[in-house]
């Protein structure tokens, strides 16, 4: 089944024509037609992704074609896509089309995938559950009334139950590392500033940044080098060479040390995910690596600082949605232009949104400028150089990816904390602008477990290595849910 | 009761840039509505700020004109408010670290005295889009939005509306012969805001400022300081405060009226902007620009004076009132052995009048240097007359050819004149007049010249005439 | 010291957020704030604040159109667009 192959046996299948575009595209549009359920998609273009798909096999023909010419993806809708809507989850921009692709649209467009449809999100990727979203939560493939983890919990559970080879994600606090975890896939959040941010609808400008989920370290591998590098629309790309990630992908790991943060393994870290752990620690000490026990201070400011400054950024970044240029528009005329307004965000935004807002605001306000959001800056500061200087004698940092496994749909609702707490481990990345990725490493009742490799500026090359040095030796991320893995001989389920 | 003013300026000047501050879309005046508008200047979502090279270039320059300090690092800030002309709910404008600070202009005051006007900052921001309002709604168009603006703000140290305006036209002057800015205030390339209050005489202590705005000629200027000073004299006066807010000049009454509407206090809750990195001033790119500065007023001025002998403060004012003026006299001195003088003359008066005629401007002038600078030294040999050299002059308008095959084809070249045939002539025509003039009447040297220049066919160069006469009826 | 009621009205109207609509987020947006104020207990002098997670500087950009005005994606969006403008059907006073 095309769905079991990693992406680089795909693309030779592509290539020698086993299998053509189209017929792939049927495949996936089929199995995503039968997973609606999961609510996985908000848009799917069924025409345009066939189109697609047979422009694609012509330039194959043609010998015209690349690597990736004919491979389905599904791109977070929170990305600019010219065709179907982006509405990033959102009622605000509920019937909103880009005028234009997103660079990273435009450079895997430009290589002939295929884009199957938008993904499902947490309203503006502000959430770590996929509940806040107006079209609806998104359901885990592994337990369907368990959350997928969020914001990218759609590009997540879609991979998961293989209805896209891989996807495109947004992680700002762990967006894209807690849904691959708790769905049970890899998914990678580079520096900041190695892919283009042109087209990704800004939450919090400092930590957004766009990344892949796939089912392996190989996948991503495999197509990183083609979104990756400087981009002249977007002034915080980074102008530096992008490595060709396959070929370090099977370096031995014999030389790299790996640091272990004591504040990863705190008793509130569920006993069956430390074990995981554990034993994934074990398989990378035989493959060669060596451990170190590191400390990290400032691990006790990691959320706090990160909502002061997210939300900061956020309640400036969504004041332009004000429905005059696009997005929801009111129908109350009220005494003033300014109650219009009012009518128009209070009617386009969710809850979680408005918090948001609500806190950044105030975060931002002059009397509060210096005491609040100057004060997280520094603290950031902070955080970001213990980060590096740690890194500077270890490769990368391992722990686990979340404290605690997919939560069911709802229990967050009770309790605000969960969600909070879910990101505990990630959003420290994206405070220092660090690459991450995280990695499946077993289950709990059905339920996935993943570990978090944080590396060092530009260290995309050593995660992958490692990631891929684990999965040679493990299957975890070849494990696809019941219901979902079309079982044939030898198939794994 | 006397009082001090204190007056203090704020001017935005649009950058002459070809592109906005922000994005790559056009930056051109008048153009129709939300054609010159991009997705990014309209905030579309996903869409991103990157910095124009040579908005900086601009200012950076402005700075090494002024003598000021720049800041090796600054940042841009987010000025956070909602407003329809203004897309992305924020403008990209700089606060707490500035490109320039502490720079200072030197004008003539209403006493001749040089007056230091010290500009405290100058930064870069975007403009905001315009606004139409129609009876029932508004409209929005957003060709103005993103283009770049350098915002000049000066200390509170002026004190009369004349100082004010002598400022300003300081100031754009300079903008205009560093070629950052068209300086026009009617089509709002160059808009000024007055900070303005009132002290005792002697006091250190400032009142409480009013800012004045909608003032878009220097007339308003005048008339608008000239109403708030009186405003504020009569609170002070009867003991009430002066209350600190924003005020738009009336023109139809010449008289400032507090903003309707204004809302409360606003707080623009300013930040860096997390999507542009921090501005970083290289040394050689300081250098280079330093290297590339244009002559500015100030050297032309010393220049003019001291190698052209030009002193009328008139004079150097006209050569001085557009870049391409002075450009086309330096060009025309290379090409003409008359004196600064006379080029002078014949720029301001007869070229000048041409121009306006032709429909052209010193900027878009078809008469080349060349040719218009030997006309000039023709006039200057006398091998032409002023008439006929103003003759030659509008021809020139229409043709490339030489001054000096014009004259030779249109018969224009000045004949020498048969002096002693023309002496007969007018003394066998005209002996009463002759004798006339002989007994002392002046007046009637008028009436014979004008015989004489009928006689030479209007050939004869009415000074040398003018000589050669008086010479020619000298009584011994 | 976190934030109080009059504060949060405040706060409200600066982002264009009905009132009442979002009077019930106050409880859970003072939890939020508590947790962030405690960052005011770190000592952080002598440390500057950290704008962005990189340490490179401004790219500046060749002063050259490259992406051109196209009034039909402007247009593409708006729920008005009337004479080639955006319109917001509503007076706007004072200024």
């Amino acid at each position: 089944m095309p769905h079991h192959l990693s992406l680089s046996a795909l693309s030779k299948a592509l290539h020698s024509k086993k299998i053509s575009s189209v017929e792939l595209c049927t495949h996936y549009l089929q199995r995503i037609r039968e997973a609606t359920s999961l609510n996985a998609f908000i848009s799917i273009d069924e025409e345009q992704a066939m189109l697609s798909a047979k422009q694609a096999d012509q330039r194959i023909q043609r010998g015209l074609a690349t690597p990736l010419t004919g491979i389905p993806l599904a791109h977070k809708d929170n990305i600019c896509t010219r065709v179907s809507r982006t509405t990033c989850g959102s009622k605000m921009l509920a019937n909103f089309t880009a005028p234009y692709d997103a660079t990273v649209v435009q450079r895997l467009a430009a290589e002939g995938c295929v884009m199957l449809g938008k993904t499902n999100l947490d309203e503006f990727a502000m959430g770590s559950s996929n509940e806040t979203s107006f079209f609806g939560p998104v359901s885990n493939p592994w337990q369907l009334d368990s959350v997928p983890g969020g914001s990218s919990g759609g590009s997540a559970a879609a991979v998961a139950a293989r209805l896209a080879p891989f996807t495109t994600g947004s992680d700002t606090g762990g967006s894209i590392r807690q849904p691959a975890s708790l769905c049970g896939v890899t998914g990678l959040k580079p520096t900041y500033g190695l892919i283009s941010r042109y087209g990704l609808v800004a939450y919090a400008s400092s930590f957004d940044q766009i990344g892949l989920i796939a089912p392996s370290a190989e996948d991503i591998a495999f197509i990183l080098p083609t979104i990756a590098g400087f981009d002249e629309l977007d002034a915080t790309s980074l102008s530096c060479k992008i490595p060709n990630y396959m070929e370090t992908l099977n370096n031995p790991i014999r030389s790299l040390r790996i640091g272990l943060p004591e504040c990863f393994f705190h008793p509130e870290v569920g006993e069956p995910i430390q074990n995981a752990v554990w034993d994934a620690i074990s398989v990378l000490k035989d493959a060669g690596a060596t451990f170190v026990k590191v400390n990290l201070e400032h691990y006790a400011h990691w959320i706090s600082c990160y909502y002061a400054l997210a939300c900061a950024e956020a309640s400036s970044n969504l004041t332009r949605y004000d429905g005059i240029r696009y997005g929801h528009r009111s129908n109350t005329q009220g005494a003033s232009l300014r109650d219009w307004i009012t009518h128009s965000r209070t009617e386009g935004f969710g809850p979680e949104v408005k918090r948001r807002i609500l806190t950044g605001t105030y975060i931002l306000s002059s009397e509060r400028f210096n005491t609040h959001y100057l004060q997280a800056q520094k603290v950031r500061h902070l955080i970001s150089l213990e980060l590096q200087e740690i890194l500077s004698y270890v490769d990368v940092l391992l722990g686990p990816t979340t404290p605690s496994l997919a939560f069911p749909i709802g229990a967050a609702a009770a309790n605000p904390l969960i969600c909070q707490l879910s990101d505990i481990f990630t959003v420290a990345a994206n405070l220092a602008g660090l690459p991450a990725i995280s990695v499946p490493i077993g289950f709990q009742k059905e339920l996935p477990i993943g570990m978090q490799l944080m590396g060092s500026h530009l260290g995309e090359a050593t995660l992958l290595q490692i990631a891929h040095a684990y999965q040679s030796i493990t299957d975890w991320h070849s494990k696809i849910p019941a219901g979902y893995s079309s079982a044939q001989p030898g198939a794994k389920s | 009761m006397i009082w001090d003013t204190v007056i203090g300026l704020e001017v935005h000047a649009q950058l002459n840039t070809k592109t906005k501050l922000f994005s790559n879309a056009p930056s051109l005046f008048g153009a129709s509505p939300n054609s010159q508008a991009n997705i990014i200047d309209a905030g579309f979502p996903g869409t991103l700020p990157v910095f124009n090279e040579a908005a900086l270039h601009m200012a950076l320059q402005f700075a090494i004109a002024i003598q000021a300090q720049i800041n090796q690092l600054s940042y841009f800030e987010r000025k956070n408010y909602v407003y329809p002309d203004l897309p992305k709910g924020y403008q990209i404008s700089q606060f707490r670290r500035p490109l320039i600070h502490d720079g200072h202009i030197t004008i003539l005051d209403q006493e001749n005295n040089p007056l230091r006007v010290e500009i405290t900052h100058a930064h870069l921001e975007e403009d905001a889009g315009k606004l139409l309002h129609t009876q029932y709604e508004t409209s929005v168009d957003l060709n103005r939005a993103g283009i770049p603006l350098l915002e000049i703000v000066t200390a509170p140290c002026l004190r009369s509306a004349a100082d004010v305006v002598t400022y300003l036209k300081t100031l754009n002057q300079l903008l205009r012969f560093l070629n950052i800015c068209d300086g026009n205030m009617q089509e709002g390339s160059f808009r000024c805001d007055v900070n303005l209050s009132l002290k005792r005489p002697g006091s250190e202590t400032l009142g409480t400022r009013v800012e004045l705005k909608n003032l878009n000629s220097y007339r308003f200027i005048e008339k608008a300081i000239g109403f708030e000073q009186k405003r504020q004299a009569s609170l002070l006066e009867a003991n009430q405060p002066v209350i600190q807010e924003t005020r738009l000049f009336h023109e139809a009454t010449n008289t400032t009226a507090a903003m309707r509407d204004k809302e409360n206090v606003n707080d623009y809750r300013y930040f860096p902007d997390p999507d542009l990195l921090p501005i970083f001033i290289e040394e050689h790119v300081l250098q280079h620009l330093k290297a590339q500065m244009p002559e500015l007023p100030l050297q032309i001025r010393e220049r003019l004076q001291n190698q052209d002998e030009i002193t009328h403060s008139e004079d150097l004012d006209y050569l001085l009132s557009s870049p391409a003026l002075i450009r086309y006299y330096d060009a025309c001195k290379q090409y003409t052995q008359a004196p600064s003088k006379l080029l002078l003359n014949w720029l301001k008066g007869p070229l000048t009048a041409a121009l306006k005629d032709a429909n052209q401007s010193f900027a878009t002038l078809t008469i080349t240097p060349e040719q218009f600078g030997s006309l000039l030294t023709h006039i200057e040999n006398r091998s032409i007359s002023d008439k006929v050299g103003k003759d030659i002059l509008l021809q020139l308008f229409k043709t490339n050819q030489t001054v000096e095959t014009l004259i030779t084809h249109s018969g224009y070249q000045a004949q020498p004149i048969d002096f002693k045939a023309l002496k007969t002539q007018l003394f066998a025509e005209f002996p009463k007049q002759i004798a006339q003039y002989q007994a002392g009447d002046q007046k009637i040297l008028t009436f014979l010249m004008g015989q004489a220049m009928k006689l030479t066919h209007g050939q004869a160069d009415p000074k040398d005439l003018h000589a050669l006469l008086v010479e020619a009826f000298r009584v011994d | 010291m976190t934030i109080t009621t009059q504060q949060f009205e405040h706060i409200a109207r600066l982002a264009y957020l009905d009132l009442d609509d979002v009077a019930n987020q106050i409880d859970k947006c003072r939890a939020t704030i508590e947790n962030i104020e405690h960052l005011q207990t770190i000592d952080t002098t002598h440390v500057s604040p950290m704008h962005h997670p990189t340490s490179v500087t401004q790219y500046l950009r060749p002063d050259n159109t490259v992406i051109f005005p196209n009034i039909d994606d402007l247009a593409h969006s708006a729920s008005a667009f009337v004479d080639n403008m955006y319109t917001v059907p509503l007076i706007i006073k004072g200024s």
